[in-house]
C-alpha cells in the first residue's frame, strides 16, 4: 500500500471525529449491533414464548412495547428481530460487495472485448425484473434467511459492479498505474495491490449505503407475503404484519417501523459522514 | 426560494393533472347506489370457466340459476319454478317459469341450459369445474373425450322442461344447480364473441344486474336488468370495486367509498363487536390438521390420538378473533349432519399417558415431525398456535414448515406428502355428501392414506336414505370413523364470515355458504342521506 | 448550446436499440426457463383437479410438449405419456437420459412462445383464463406509468428545489431542514408511510380518499407516497451538485461580472449539477414505473405491478412473461434515453 499513506485514514478518521452528528448515529449503530448480539441476554422474555391470556396488550410494565396477536412479548421480538435484520443486511451488502468489486473491477480493468461482453451480462440483469428473481428463489430455496440473503444479494450486486468499473476505469489511467505496469508487475498484482486500494473509499461508501437498502428491500418483501416466515422474524416482518393493525393496535408497527426508521437514518448520516471524511464524490 | 423557478414548469404539470383527470363519479343520488368491496379480481366471469369465490360472488348478481339458496340455504326455485324426482333419484326433471328473457329481451329457455351444461363439460372447455355435474349419466366419459356429447344425460325436452338423466341416485341435485357452473349460457353470444363474450359490450344476463363497465383489478360496475324474472331491483347502479388489501377495503369503508366490505380485516373485527355495521356469521368451512396414516411417527393410534386431544381448540378463535367456531367434528356447524361432542375433547392428562403409553413419556424421544402449512397471515398463526399447544401439553417438539402456495398443494398431493399438514374445506354445495364424500377411498381429493370400507359404505348409503333421523346417524357414525377411530384428520375450527356493511341496507341477507344476493338490497327509505 | 439534432447521430441511437434487442431476448429466455423450473405449476390447485380435466387445461396452454428441443424424460408418469406423445408426433432421438427432439423444435414451448412473440401475441392468461395479456397489459401499464412518470416529475420538482436552496444557503437552518428532509425520505419503508398518510390525510383530516384511482385528488397520497424517497435522494445530489459548481471558477467570474445571482444560480450551478441528475433519471423511472406494486396494492390501484406479483404466486406463466417483457423494454428503452441525454447535455461525451 505504498501510495497511500497511512496519513489518509488519518485524517478521515479525524474529519469524521469531528461530524458530530455522523459520530452520534455512529453510536446508535454501534448500540443496535450490541442490542442485537444480546438480545438473548436483554429480551425479557423467549421470541417464541406465546401467552393465550396476553393477546395483543398495549404497552405495560410487564410488556415494555406490548404483546402480538399470540401473546408474544414485541420487545423481545424486536431485539431478536434486530439479529435477523441486521444479519440479513449486513451478510447480503458484503456478499454483493464482493462479487461487484470483484466482476466490475476485472471488467474495469482488463476491458476490451471481456468487459463489453460483462457488460452486456450486467444488462440483461439490469434489466430482468428483480421481483421475478426474488419470489422464484425464495420459493426454490425457501423463505428463510438463506433464501433472502441470496436473493438480495443477487439483485444487489449489480449496482456495485458499475460503480467499481467506474472507478477503476479512472484510476487505471493515472500516471502509478502506468508506472506499476512499465515495471513490468502482473495485471493481477496491479489491480490488487495499486488500483484497488485508491477505490477503496468509493466502496466503503457503497457499503454503508447497500445496507439500509437491503434493510427496505427485506421489509417490502415482508409486506408482500415473500418475507421471511416463522419461526425467523426481523424487522419487515413485524412492521408488515403491523400494518394491518394500525388505526386498533398502533404499537405494533411502531415499535418495529420506529427501529427500522432509525437503523436506516443511521446508516445514511454515518454514510455521508464517511463520503464527507473520505472526500467522495456524490453518486 | 420561492424565486426560484423550476425547470420543469409547475404550472403546465399542473394543468396535465387536472385535464387528464376526469372523475367518473355517476350523476346518481346517493341511496339509487350500491357500492360492494370484493377481496381481489374475479379469475373468470364465464359461469362455466370460474372457479373462485370472487367470480362466484360477482357472477351471482348477473346470472340466475335454475334453484337458488335461501339465506338458511333451503333450495327455492330460481328460473325453474319447480322440480321433480323420480323415484329412485336417478332423474331430475325442471320446469321453467313463463316468459323467461335474456337481459336483451330474447328469450330465455331450457336450451340455453342444456347448451350451458354440455359446454361445461366438453373437454375442449377445458373447465376446471367440469366434475360439478359428473353425477349426470356420461358426463364423465365425455369429459375425458371417450364419447360425443350426446350421450349426455342432459336434454331440454321442450323450451320449458330440462330433464337430466344421473349416474346415481343424487336427492342433493337441486343444491347442484345452484352453483355458478351450472347457469344458462346464452349460445349465440359466446359463438360471436368467443372469450370475450363477458365483457360489457357483448354480455347478456339473465340475473339482476348488468354489467355496464368492467376494469379489470379494479371496478365493475352494473345496471339493472329489466327483464330480471325474480323481482324488481333495490338499486339503480351497482359497482364492485376489487380491493386486494384488507386494510384498504376498511379504509375505503370507513371514510364512505364503499358500502359493504366482504371478507373484512380480523385485526379490525374486536373494535366492531356490537357495531351496527358489522355482521358476523358461520362459513361452511373447516380447517383441520391432515394426519398421513402410513407415516411411521404417525402410524401409532394412541399418538395420533394424544396429539387430537391435546389442542385446546377455543386458543384458535381467541388468536384469529373472526368469531371462529371451535370443532372436534369434522361437519361443520350450519350443515346438516352436524354433530358437536361426536368428536375427541380436549384432555391434556390423557393425552400425556396415551403418548407415555406409546413409548414417550413426557415427549421424550419422540420424532421431530413436520407440519406443512401455505403462506398467509391465518396459516401461520394457526400453525405456531398449534405447535406451541403441543410442546405446552405433550413436551413434543414439532416442526412447523412453511410453502409457497402452489407448492404446497403439489406437496401435499405427492407421492411422498409431509406427516402432517393444514387443511381446509369449503363447502362447494351445502350437503354433507360434499365434506363426507372427499375421504372415501375412490375420491379424487383424498390427500390423506385414509381407505376405509365402512366408512365408505356408510357414506354412500346415507345419499340414498330419505329418513334424516337415518341419515344423521350414517354421517355420524361415519365421522366417528373419521375422526374418532381413525384420526386421519384433527379439525380444529369451523370458519366465520365476518362483512361490514350499512345499517341503513335492507333486503341485505347473506348465507353460510358465503353468498349475498344484492338484487334487491336497497337503502332504508328512513335513513336516506349523504352518508 | 449548438442544435441538439447535430449532436444525436441517428446512427447511435440505431446502434443502441438494436444492442437492446438480444437483451430484451436474453431475459425472455432466461425468465421464460427459470419460471417453467420454478417448483409448483398454475394447476395445483387447493381442490386438485380430476385427471382428465387437468389433461385438457394442459393441452390447452400447450403445457403437455418439451419445454426446449433438449430435455430429460420427466418422472412424472402424466408428463411422460405426453411427452411420449409427442416425439411419436415429431420424432426424437436420445443421447444417453438426454432426448432431443429436431422436427419438433417449434413446437416446443420455448419457441412456440418466441414465434408468439414475434407475432406480438402475448398469449391469454392461465388465471384469467379469457383474458388476453395483451389486453390486461394495455389496459394496467398505462396507469402504471402515469403513477409512475407523476412521482418522477414531482420527485424532481422538490428535489431540485429543495437541493438548490439547501446549496445556495449551505450550511444554514434551511439546509438542515432540507437534509433531515431528505435523510427521513428514505428511511421508511413505502407501507409505512403510505399507513402513516393515509391515516393523517384519510381518516383522521377527511382531506383526501384512502384508495382508488378516479382522478387528481385520488392521485395524490400514493404519488407522494411513491415520489418521497427519490425526492430525497435528487435533492442530496442536487445539492451537492451546486454546491461544487458554486465553488468554480466560472461562478467566480460570473459573479465578478455582475451577473445577478438568480441567472448564475439557474444557468450556471444548476445546469453544472444536471449530468448526474440525468444518469440516474433512467434507472430511477424504470424503478418507479415497475417498481410501484406496493403502492398500487396499498392504494387499490389498477395498475401492472399488482398483476405481477399475483401473477408469479399463481403461476399464470403467460402473464408473467408479458409483464417481464413490458418491463425490461421500458427499462431498455429508459437506459437509451438517459445516454441520448446525457449526450446532449454533456458536451464531452461523444452521442
Amino acid at each position: 500500500m505504498e501510495h497511500i499513506s497511512t496519513g489518509y485514514w488519518g485524517q478521515v478518521a479525524d474529519r469524521f471525529k469531528k461530524n458530530r452528528v455522523a459520530m452520534f448515529f455512529m453510536g446508535i449503530i454501534l448500540f443496535i449491533i450490541v442490542a442485537a448480539i444480546l438480545a438473548p441476554v436483554l429480551a425479557p422474555y423467549s421470541e417464541e414464548a406465546q401467552n393465550a391470556d396476553a393477546l395483543l396488550q398495549g404497552i405495560s410494565s410487564q410488556h415494555w412495547f406490548g404483546t402480538d396477536q399470540l401473546g408474544r412479548d414485541l420487545l423481545s421480538r424486536t431485539l431478536y428481530g434486530a439479529r435477523v435484520s441486521m444479519k440479513v443486511a449486513i451478510i447480503t451488502s458484503l456478499i454483493a460487495m464482493f462479487f461487484g468489486t470483484a466482476l466490475g473491477a476485472i471488467s474495469g480493468y482488463v476491458g476490451g472485448r471481456f468487459d463489453n461482453v460483462a457488460m452486456r451480462i450486467v444488462d440483461v440483469l439490469y434489466s430482468f425484473p428483480d421481483l421475478l428473481l426474488i419470489i422464484i428463489i425464495s420459493v426454490v430455496i425457501g423463505q428463510g434467511v438463506v433464501g433472502i440473503i441470496v436473493s438480495l444479494s443477487l439483485v444487489s450486486w449489480i449496482t456495485v459492479a458499475r460503480v467499481v468499473r467506474g472507478e477503476v476505469i479512472s484510476i487505471k489511467t493515472r500516471p502509478f498505474v502506468e508506472a506499476a505496469k512499465a515495471l513490468g508487475f502482473k495485471p493481477a498484482r496491479i489491480l490488487f495491490r495499486e488500483i484497488l486500494p485508491h477505490a477503496i473509499a468509493p466502496i466503503i461508501v457503497t457499503l454503508t449505503f447497500r445496507i439500509p437498502s437491503v434493510i427496505l428491500a427485506e421489509s417490502t418483501l415482508s409486506f408482500i407475503g415473500l418475507g421471511l416466515q416463522p419461526p425467523a422474524s426481523s424487522w419487515g416482518v413485524l412492521a408488515s404484519s403491523g400494518w394491518k393493525a394500525l388505526t386498533f393496535y398502533p404499537h405494533l408497527i411502531l415499535f418495529p417501523a420506529g427501529a427500522i426508521f432509525i437503523t436506516i437514518l443511521a446508516f445514511n448520516v454515518v454514510g455521508d459522514g464517511l463520503r464527507d471524511a473520505m472526500d467522495v464524490k456524490a453518486k | 426560494m420561492n424565486k426560484v423557478m423550476n425547470p420543469f414548469r409547475a404550472h403546465f404539470f399542473l394543468y396535465i393533472i387536472f385535464f387528464l383527470g376526469a372523475c367518473s363519479d355517476s350523476a346518481l343520488p346517493r341511496d339509487r347506489v350500491l357500492r360492494v368491496a370484493v377481496p381481489g379480481q374475479p379469475a373468470n366471469l364465464d359461469p362455466n370457466k370460474s372457479t373462485d369465490a370472487i367470480s362466484g360472488m360477482m357472477l351471482m348478481q348477473i346470472h340466475e340459476g335454475l334453484t337458488l339458496h335461501s339465506h338458511e340455504l333451503k333450495v327455492l326455485p330460481g328460473l325453474a319454478k319447480s322440480w321433480t324426482f323420480n323415484e329412485t333419484y336417478t332423474e331430475i326433471t325442471y320446469h321453467l317459469r313463463d316468459n323467461l328473457k335474456w337481459s336483451n329481451g330474447q328469450p330465455l329457455t331450457a336450451h340455453d341450459f342444456e347448451y350451458g351444461w354440455k359446454r361445461l363439460l366438453n373437454p375442449k372447455t377445458a373447465a376446471e369445474y367440469a366434475y360439478f355435474l359428473f353425477d349426470i349419466q356420461g358426463a364423465e366419459d365425455y369429459n375425458a373425450g371417450k364419447t360425443e356429447a350426446q350421450s349426455v344425460g342432459i336434454k331440454a325436452v321442450d323450451d320449458k322442461t330440462l330433464r337430466v338423466k344421473l349416474r346415481r341416485p343424487a336427492p342433493y341435485f337441486p343444491h347442484i344447480s345452484t352453483f355458478m357452473v351450472t347457469y344458462p349460457i346464452p349460445k349465440e353470444v359466446v359463438e360471436k364473441a368467443g372469450d370475450n363474450w363477458t365483457e360489457p359490450e357483448n354480455i347478456i344476463v339473465s340475473g339482476p344486474f348488468v354489467p355496464v363497465e368492467h376494469l379489470h383489478e379494479y371496478r365493475m360496475a352494473l345496471k339493472p336488468n329489466p327483464y330480471w324474472a325474480l323481482g324488481k331491483q333495490g338499486v339503480d347502479r351497482l359497482e364492485i370495486y376489487m380491493t386486494a388489501e384488507k386494510t384498504t377495503a376498511l379504509n375505503l369503508y370507513v371514510s364512505g367509498h364503499i358500502d359493504l366490505v366482504f371478507d373484512m380485516l380480523p385485526m379490525a373485527i374486536p373494535s366492531y363487536r356490537g357495531d351496527e355495521n358489522y355482521f358476523n356469521g358461520t362459513k361452511l368451512e373447516v380447517r383441520y390438521v391432515g394426519v398421513q396414516l402410513d407415516d411411521p411417527a404417525m402410524k401409532d393410534n394412541r399418538v395420533r390420538r394424544a396429539l387430537a386431544m391435546s389442542l385446546k381448540r377455543e386458543e384458535f378463535p381467541a388468536v384469529l378473533k373472526g368469531g371462529e367456531i371451535p370443532s372436534e367434528v369434522w361437519l361443520p356447524k350450519g350443515m346438516f349432519g352436524y354433530a358437536p361432542g361426536t368428536g375427541i375433547p380436549y384432555n391434556p392428562e390423557e393425552a400425556k399417558k396415551l403418548l407415555t403409553e406409546a413409548g414417550f413419556p413426557d415427549g421424550k424421544g419422540f420424532p421431530k415431525i413436520t407440519l406443512l402449512f401455505r403462506a398467509g397471515d391465518d396459516w401461520q398463526l394457526i400453525a405456531q398456535n398449534v405447535q406451541q399447544q403441543w410442546k405446552k401439553n405433550l413436551g413434543i417438539e414439532i416442526e412447523i414448515q412453511v410453502r409457497e402456495q402452489k407448492v404446497f398443494f403439489r406437496e401435499i398431493s405427492s407421492d411422498d406428502p409431509p406427516p402432517m399438514h393444514l387443511a381446509r374445506w369449503i363447502a362447494d354445495f351445502p350437503d354433507p355428501e360434499n365434506f363426507m364424500g372427499l375421504f372415501k377411498s375412490n375420491s379424487g381429493n383424498n390427500s390423506l392414506a385414509f381407505a376405509s370400507p365402512a366408512y365408505d359404505k356408510l357414506v354412500d348409503d346415507a345419499v340414498l336414505t330419505d329418513d334424516p333421523k337415518i341419515r344423521f346417524k350414517a354421517y355420524e357414525d361415519a365421522q366417528k370413523i373419521l375422526v374418532v377411530d381413525e384420526i386421519a384428520m384433527i379439525p380444529i375450527y369451523t370458519g366465520a364470515q365476518n362483512i361490514l356493511r350499512r345499517p341503513d341496507l335492507e333486503n341485505l341477507r347473506f348465507n353460510s355458504m358465503g353468498d349475498a344476493r344484492l338484487g334487491k338490497v336497497k337503502w332504508s327509505t328512513k335513513t336516506t342521506g349523504d352518508k | 448550446m449548438t442544435n441538439i439534432f447535430d449532436k444525436i447521430s441517428l446512427g447511435y441511437i440505431g446502434y443502441r436499440l438494436l444492442w437492446g434487442v438480444p437483451v430484451l431476448l436474453a431475459v425472455v429466455i432466461t425468465s421464460f426457463i427459470v419460471l417453467r423450473f420454478t417448483p409448483g405449476g398454475p394447476f395445483d390447485r387447493e381442490k386438485p383437479l380430476p385427471p382428465n380435466i387437468l389433461k385438457n387445461l394442459r393441452t390447452q396452454y400447450r403445457l403437455d410438449r418439451p419445454m426446449l428441443p433438449v430435455y430429460t424424460m420427466p418422472k412424472d408418469a402424466r408428463e411422460k405419456e405426453e411427452i411420449l406423445a409427442f416425439e411419436e408426433k415429431h420424432g426424437a432421438f436420445a443421447i444417453g437420459p438426454v432426448h432431443v427432439s429436431l422436427g419438433g423444435a417449434l413446437q416446443t414451448q420455448l419457441f412456440s412462445y418466441l414465434g408468439q412473440l414475434l407475432k406480438g401475441d402475448l398469449g391469454v392468461s392461465m388465471k384469467f383464463t379469457q383474458v388476453s395479456v395483451n389486453d390486461i397489459i394495455k389496459r394496467t401499464f398505462p396507469v402504471s406509468l402515469l403513477l409512475g412518470l407523476l412521482a418522477f416529475f414531482l420527485a424532481f420538482l422538490i428535489g431540485i428545489a429543495l437541493g438548490t436552496a439547501a446549496a445556495y444557503y449551505q450550511d444554514s437552518w434551511l439546509d438542515r431542514a432540507v437534509m433531515l428532509f431528505s435523510a427521513f425520505g428514505f428511511s421508511m419503508p413505502n407501507f409505512v408511510l403510505a399507513a402513516g398518510l393515509i391515516f393523517l390525510f384519510s381518516l383522521k383530516a377527511q382531506l383526501l380518499p384512502p384508495a382508488l384511482w378516479e382522478g387528481p385528488l385520488y392521485w395524490v397520497l400514493p404519488v407522494v407516497t411513491l415520489a418521497l424517497a427519490p425526492a430525497s435522494y435528487i435533492a442530496r445530489l442536487t445539492r451537492s451538485g451546486v454546491i461544487e459548481s458554486l465553488h468554480e471558477d466560472f461562478i467566480r467570474t460570473a459573479r465578478a461580472k455582475g451577473v445577478n445571482e438568480r441567472m448564475i444560480l439557474l444557468k450556471h450551478a444548476l445546469a453544472n449539477a444536471l449530468g448526474p441528475l440525468v444518469t440516474i433519471g433512467g434507472p430511477m423511472l424504470a424503478m418507479l414505473v415497475t417498481g410501484s406494486f406496493i403502492i398500487e396494492l396499498v392504494f387499490a390501484i389498477p395498475g401492472m405491478g399488482r398483476y405481477f406479483v399475483t401473477a408469479v404466486i399463481d403461476r399464470d406463466y403467460p402473464l408473467v412473461m408479458g409483464v417481464t417483457v413490458v418491463y425490461a423494454s421500458f427499462i431498455v428503452i429508459a437506459n437509451i434515453a438517459v445516454d441520448v441525454l446525457y449526450g446532449i447535455i454533456d458536451p464531452r461525451v461523444e452521442v
